[in-house]
């Protein structure tokens, strides 16, 4: 890949002979070797909107022709596209052996759940002072959690965040609130991690017996800060992201904590959800049943657009990394520019530039957006372009005013 | 109350659109200047942008630009122009369904597939040839290509095989598909009777599903294959007569054919049944056909009439409804067409709106299909006059509303046809081949002449860059040089080089009538010339001997018009070493071998006085050391002779007043060669009338009187030592003396080798002379010791007097001793050693010269090998520098020419200092392309040093001399603070600020207007000149212009960004 920087944009084919087929040439035919291919489900889709659908049989056909002994594991949802994509390769290529986790005993993997409970929880309990020695969690609530969870290893995973959120909450009156939540079962296969999310999320918003507006408020912060997150088309550390949901950065950041059990947040690292499901969960009106918590894409899309461009309209300014006479970039390769365009184009002010139009094409016209966007129009076109120039991004550019500049006209269109 | 509510939410949206468009627009005519160089930005673009609405709303950032030419009004209808070389036709042209990409294959012929980035405009992929396990496979015979759905493969088909691309990578993405060719062409192929089948035309239905190729052959009388290139299933459709043209709807369900007697077919795709023939629905023959996305057919026939068929309907056999319409143009839409395998091109429908568009040789028109009206026009200025009328190829973008536009002999450009209201654009300009060697301005600026390849020389006009006039010249090889002969614009002065000679025309401009074959002597390929100014830069004279055995020739010039005034041949068989104008222009001197030659100016030139001062003729070996003197109010000049003799002339008799004979000082007597006794600098006072200084290089310094040629003072290098006569050996010193600039003190530097225990080391003095005072009253401390040998050049004891250079500012003397990396500097007022110019080059310096006018600039140069020539062009560069009365950056212009051709083959710098300041202004490092020898480089700077000194002056025509050089040209900016480089590599102007250390580029430089020499409108854009190598330049005062080998005439102004730095506050104060 040092090689061959581009390599990532190569087509498929391409990348699976270089990248896998070459290697698999150098194994000596004695060396035997596992690869794991995790979750599948969370690929690409192909043109024909299956997962993985282009890569999968050109994996496939790689291993197949390799002369060791290889073997490719495989793990995902049984989505009906992966179904059909197997079922193809499958006549191309030998046998395959396919495991359903559904099919495989309850108990098996539920005694892995119990194993990775019982070990995290023990853990947990090592931190807080009087549990240390006790026998928490006890064996009957290990049981009534083994079987909350049922097969999802993500729900185990998830409680365990959540119970270990914060070394001054008692762990033992957090196990309980997930243990008391109410059962609902419903046809879904994901109800119970559904369920825990909104436990999840309703005691992100616990304000106890704070006035209502408080607890609103506190909803409205999570919402923001949540779909911010989701919606992002690039992760973003907590600072930068703090700055693009319009929040004070102190909410923001206290917010961000309370989601810590469903998110992944650290100080300089972009944060992101611990699990895709999550996005998945807040976006679908059918699986997120409390309505406080639902995110509408277009609407959320639209505030992110509004702080993109209020970012911009703030920030940008002409020569905004003082670079002075020194206009060119290209050919005279200077240590400093670069350190300095780093230091002077905050991460949310970058990604503002690179993907205000991306957000602007998916929301809903407002005239909010539209205040925001003209006052961008008039002052600050020029200076973006400057700044998409010094973050060596001028084809987004292009890509960014004709987007734009087609939002502008099917909107208008729609409008008459 | 609607209305009102539907104006007011019009106003933000419609302003938005319009600021985006205008970026959009900005994008398209400025990306890659703005990639490279995001400052320019405000300093170029927002500067050259039209009145558009994002000017209107950012405009402030530049307030303090004034541009001194009318604005634009408008962006072009261009969105983008593409990079493209004038390789024949781009003939068919395809975009990919996400609009990323177009490919188009070009040349006659089809020579070469091209990919372009829609993005940038920038060329992604060039393929001359295809291979593929080794089998070479011949583009000539491409019949289609297409894109595949992904856009990431480009198909390209030809008789038997498909072929699948990476347009990214020249990397054949699979096997090769055969086509499977029905039986009956098989058998054709094993008959040998291929050759006889020739595709007339060939398309692809969209997202390249179905190939079909029309086939007229001499066997069958025509036929049609289609090849599906899913399945390779091919159908075979005889036809009776050969098939001209075809074409297949976009869901690649029906295929119409249109054959050589005029009758049409439309067929149904799957199964090959005829659908419905139409016979005599057309007057001649259908050439190009394409089918709407609503299935109507559009047609374009051999005459250039377009009809719109309306075949929609479902009825089988198809029956239609109405009879085919014809499109009307609004003016007489004439076009031929020619029968031409690529026709399929000239028409494109949308797929997605009701859009049609044709193009033919003289335009491109796009009607609605709906209305049936002409919905846009825009003519084309294709070049290519009377027979070979070749189409031209349009394509609509997949999702966008644009149309791709690609003319003959035009760049092909992504075209915007709805916003902007581009039919009919621009003057239709009269045809230009060729690359522009030459522009020149008007003597009032108003009108730039240019010449090219072609015999025409075309005047436009500066501000609109409209074509005003073309004149006719008798030329056979490329015009290289043109300009106007007389402030009235009345003559043209044009010349052509055939590489041997210098043709030069002088025409009248308005009848182009030849008034006079000027001059077609080889004299600028000569390799022994001198060349002199007068004083008012008026005249010139030059003295030319191309072979050694050849007479010697003198022309004299008239620098407005380049006319030879006068010309002396045979005048001597010696060598000429020095020439000169008296300082008021009324006579020429000329050194010649021991001679002073005098000649009157005023035309034609009398008999040469001979003034010679009767020297052994042996010394003529050493005329170089041979010297003179005009003194200052003309009047009299003064030589030298190797004896110890020193004449006295009447310069307006060229009689001998007198001479004198003086007696030699001990040092000079005592001097190891003949030459060292040679007084080798001669300089009147600049303010004492009648007072004149010589030097010897065996150190001594004689102040004359001219009325009676007597020594007035003797200075010796003795009187100047600090150190006492016996530690050194005065024997091998040498000498260099100058005056002050108000003449009340002489500088004197005297180096002497020491005896004694330092007797390997040779020692550097400077002394100041207070002439009134009439003794040295300043020492100038410390003493410089170079250790001897330390310079394997100059030998100890020297054979060659060292040619110091020695130069007196009002505050400040400079010192250079040739071979040494620092010019010293002593300041007068403090008598001391200031140190050195600061230098940045480690290298050996050889030579300076400082401007005698306004005693600023010092130009030092750093030769490296080629030392020689060097210490004779600095003499040539100061001789012009002080005669020439041009300001002081013209000499840094000068030297910069100077050095540049000279040192070719070597790195080679320049260093300006201000005097005043100490301080380094620039540095320059001055690139090369390649050695040449020596000889030929001395001719290079001679001629730059004509063409050159013209830059900066009122009267510039002289600019056009010089020769097409492929290498970097320099142009300083009025006042003398930029300075531009344009070079054959470089896309734009380059400028660098003279003030700054390091001559560190500034950024590039967007020209005010193009010139389009290719029939291109005034506001054409200005990406396809980035590609071409920059040619002649002129100037006229601020104005810049800017020839090109391929492009356009580019005008730039130098004055806006010279206003845009003094704003940075940096400058300003320190102008002179």
């Amino acid at each position: 890949m040092r090689d061959q920087a581009d390599l990532l944009q190569r087509p498929l084919r391409e990348q699976v002979s270089k990248l896998v087929s070459v290697p698999l040439g150098t194994l000596q035919a004695a060396d035997s070797l596992v690869v794991v291919i995790d979750a599948l489900d969370e690929c690409d889709k192909d043109a024909k909107g299956r997962e993985g659908g282009e890569l999968i049989p050109l994996l496939c056909a790689a291993f197949y022709s390799a002369t060791s002994s290889v073997k490719l594991l495989i793990t995902s949802r049984l989505e009906p596209t992966i179904q059909t994509t197997f079922e193809e390769v499958k006549q191309a290529t030998s046998a395959q052996v396919v495991l359903k986790l559904h099919d495989i005993d309850r108990d098996v993997v539920q005694g892995d759940i119990r194993r990775y409970l019982v070990h995290s929880l023990r853990r947990v309990a090592t931190h807080v002072p009087g549990l240390q020695d006790s026998d928490w969690p006890s064996d009957a609530i290990i049981e009534l959690l083994v079987e909350r969870a049922g097969v999802l290893f993500i729900w185990a995973a998830t409680v365990v965040r959540f119970v270990d959120i914060d070394p001054f909450q008692n762990p033992c009156r957090r196990l309980d609130q997930v243990l008391s939540a109410a059962k609902n079962p419903s046809s879904s296969p994901y109800w119970k991690l559904d369920e825990l999310y909104l436990q999840v999320l309703s005691q992100a918003v616990d304000v106890g017996d704070a006035p209502r507006q408080d607890a609103d408020a506190l909803v409205q912060c999570l919402r923001t800060v949540a779909g911010t997150v989701i919606l992002l088309q690039r992760q973003l550390p907590p600072d930068a992201l703090a700055s693009l949901t319009g929040l004070d950065s102190l909410e923001a950041r206290s917010m961000l904590k309370r989601l810590s059990s469903v998110l992944i947040v650290s100080d300089d690292e972009p944060v992101r959800a611990l699990h895709p499901s999550f996005a998945d969960f807040l976006t679908d009106s059918a699986r997120c049943s409390d309505s406080r918590f639902l995110i509408l894409e277009p609407v959320h899309h639209e505030a992110i657009a509004v702080r993109c461009l209020s970012v911009l309209n703030e920030h940008l300014r002409r020569d905004i990394c003082s670079l002075g006479n020194s206009h060119m970039l290209a050919g005279r390769p200077n240590p400093d520019t670069g350190e300095r365009i780093a230091r002077c184009i905050k991460p949310e002010l970058g990604y503002s530039c690179c993907y205000w139009f991306e957000h602007l094409g998916k929301c809903v016209e407002t005239s909010t957006v539209l205040v925001e966007l003209e006052t961008f129009a008039r002052t600050h076109i020029l200076h973006w372009l400057e700044c998409m120039s010094l973050l060596a991004e001028m084809e987004a550019a292009v890509t960014g005013v004709s987007r734009a500049l087609h939002w502008c006209q099917v909107g208008f269109l729609a409008f008459r | 109350v609607m209305q009102a509510h539907l104006q007011m939410a019009d106003t933000p949206h419609n302003s938005v659109i319009s600021l985006l468009k205008d970026a959009q627009s900005l994008l398209g005519e400025y990306y890659e200047p703005i990639r490279i160089a995001p400052g320019s930005l405000y300093h170029s673009a927002l500067l050259f942008m039209p009145r558009c609405d994002l000017y209107m709303a950012t405009h402030e950032d530049a307030q303090d630009i004034r541009l001194l030419s009318p604005r634009k009004s408008a962006w072009t209808s261009d969105i983008l122009i593409f990079q493209r070389e004038y390789s024949g036709d781009t003939r068919p042209i395809v975009v990919s369904p996400d609009d990323t990409l177009i490919a188009a294959v070009e040349g006659h012929a089809g020579a070469l597939v091209r990919v372009w980035k829609t993005s940038t405009g920038r060329v992604l992929n060039t393929w001359s040839d295809l291979s593929f396990n080794g089998d070479f496979i011949n583009l000539s015979r491409i019949l289609a290509i297409t894109f595949s759905l992904d856009g990431r493969e480009l198909a390209i088909i030809t008789l038997y095989t498909v072929h699948w691309w990476d347009p990214y990578t020249d990397v054949q993405r699979t096997q090769p598909m055969d086509l499977q060719l029905p039986s009956r062409l098989r058998e054709r192929t094993d008959g040998n009777c291929v050759t006889a089948r020739i595709p007339s035309q060939s398309v692809i239905s969209e997202g390249g599903a179905c190939v079909v190729v029309g086939f007229s052959d001499p066997v069958d009388l025509g036929s049609l294959q289609t090849v599906d290139l899913n399945t390779s299933k091919a159908l075979v459709l005889l036809h009776d007569v050969a098939v001209l043209s075809v074409a297949i709807s976009h869901d690649a369900s029906r295929i119409a054919s249109s054959l050589d007697d005029g009758r049409m077919r439309i067929w149904n795709a799957h199964n090959g049944d005829l659908l419905s023939a139409m016979d005599g629905s057309f007057d001649s023959p259908t050439v190009a056909l394409a089918f709407t996305y609503r299935h109507s057919i559009v047609s374009m026939t051999v005459d250039g009439a377009v009809f719109l068929l309306d075949a929609s309907g479902s009825d089988t056999p198809l029956r239609l409804r109405t009879p085919p319409v014809q499109l009307q143009a609004p003016e007489q839409f004439c076009a031929s067409v020619l029968l031409d395998s690529y026709n399929a091109s000239a028409i494109s429908a949308s797929v997605r709106s009701p859009l049609l568009a044709v193009a033919t040789t003289e335009s491109v028109s796009i009607w609605s299909e709906e209305t049936r009206m002409l919905v846009a026009r825009r003519r084309l200025y294709t070049s290519l006059g009377g027979g070979c009328a070749l189409g031209s190829a349009v394509a609509f973008m997949s999702s966008r509303i644009e149309l791709v536009v690609a003319p003959t002999q035009e760049p092909m450009s992504l075209w915007d046809f709805q916003d902007r209201q581009a039919a009919n654009h621009g003057p239709p300009f009269d045809l230009l081949g060729g690359a522009v060697n030459s522009v020149s301005f008007s003597h009032d600026g108003c009108y730039v002449i240019s010449g090219s390849d072609d015999p025409d020389l075309r005047i436009w006009e500066t501000t609109s860059g409209a074509l005003k006039a073309s004149v006719q010249t008798g030329h056979t090889h490329p015009v290289t040089a043109a300009a106007f002969a007389l402030p009235d614009r009345s003559l043209v002065l044009s010349g052509s080089d055939d590489g041997q000679v210098m043709h030069m025309e002088l025409c009248e401009a308005e009848s182009g009538r030849l008034l006079k074959h000027l001059d077609s002597s080889p004299h600028w390929q000569t390799s022994n010339q001198l060349i002199a100014f007068s004083g008012d830069g008026s005249q010139f004279v030059t003295i030319t001997r191309y072979m050694s055995m050849s007479p010697t020739v003198l022309r004299l010039y008239q620098f407005s018009t380049g006319k030879v005034l006068a010309e002396e041949r045979e005048i001597h068989h010696a060598k000429f070493t020095a020439i000169s104008f008296l300082p008021d222009g009324s006579r020429i001197i000329a050194v010649c071998g021991s001679s002073l030659m005098s000649w009157s100016t005023e035309p034609p030139l009398r008999d040469p006085r001979t003034m010679t001062a009767g020297v052994a003729a042996h010394w003529q070996s050493q005329d170089a050391l041979f010297s003179f003197a005009c003194s200052p109010d003309s009047a009299r000049i003064v030589s030298t002779s190797p004896c110890s003799v020193i004449h006295l002339w009447d310069a307006r008799t060229d009689k001998k007043i007198r001479s004198a004979t003086f007696a030699l000082l001990g040092d000079e007597k005592s001097a190891p060669l003949y030459g060292w006794k040679l007084q080798h600098v001669l300089q009147y006072s600049p303010t004492t009338p009648g007072r004149f200084l010589s030097c010897s290089w065996a150190g001594v310094v004689r102040i004359w009187n001219d009325e009676t040629l007597a020594i007035e003072r003797t200075i010796t290098a003795t009187e100047l030592a600090l150190v006492t006569r016996d530690d050194i050996s005065l024997s091998y010193s040498t000498i260099t003396a100058c005056y002050a600039p108000d003449g009340t003190k002489i500088a004197v530097a005297v180096e002497f080798d020491l005896n004694g225990e330092c007797s390997n080391s040779r020692r550097l003095e400077l002394r100041v002379h207070d002439v009134n005072a009439g003794h040295t009253v300043q020492m100038l401390a410390p003493i410089i010791s170079y250790p001897a040998h330390e310079d394997p050049g100059v030998p100890n004891p020297p054979s060659v007097p060292l040619n110091m250079s020695l130069s007196f500012s009002r505050e400040n003397i400079f010192f250079l001793r040739p071979g040494q990396p620092r010019v010293e500097v002593w300041s007068v007022l403090s008598k001391e050693h200031i140190g050195s110019l600061p230098s940045p080059l480690r290298t050996e310096l050889t030579a300076f010269a400082m401007c005698s006018i306004t005693g600023r600039l010092i130009v030092a140069c750093n030769p490296k090998s080629i030392r020689h020539q060097v210490t004779e062009t600095a003499t040539v560069s100061s001789e012009l520098v002080a005669r020439s009365g041009l300001a002081e950056y013209d000499a840094t212009v000068m030297c910069t020419s100077i050095m540049q051709d000279l040192f070719d083959a070597n790195q080679t710098y320049l260093c300006v200092w201000d005097t005043l300041s100490l301080q380094l202004r620039s540095t320059l490092r001055i690139g090369h392309d390649g050695y040449q020898p020596p000889h030929h480089c001395i001719d290079q700077a001679s001629r730059s040093i004509s063409g050159k000194l013209s830059l900066q002056r009122d009267i510039v025509p002289a600019a056009a001399w010089i020769p097409r050089l492929q290498r970097p040209r320099f142009i300083l900016s009025p006042d003398g603070w930029l300075m531009f480089i344009l070079s054959p590599d470089s896309w734009l102007p380059r400028y660098y600020r003279v003030d700054d250390f390091g001559g560190e580029d500034h950024g590039i430089f967007f020209p005010l207007c193009n010139i389009p020499p290719n029939r291109r409108p005034p506001d054409g854009a200005l990406l396809d000149s980035y590609h071409c190598p920059w040619g002649p330049v002129a100037a006229h005062g601020h104005i810049v212009a800017i020839g090109s080998l391929k492009g356009p005439v580019t005008i730039i102004d130098l004055t806006s960004l010279m206003l845009k730095i003094e704003k940075e506050g940096k400058l300003g104060a320190a102008r002179v």
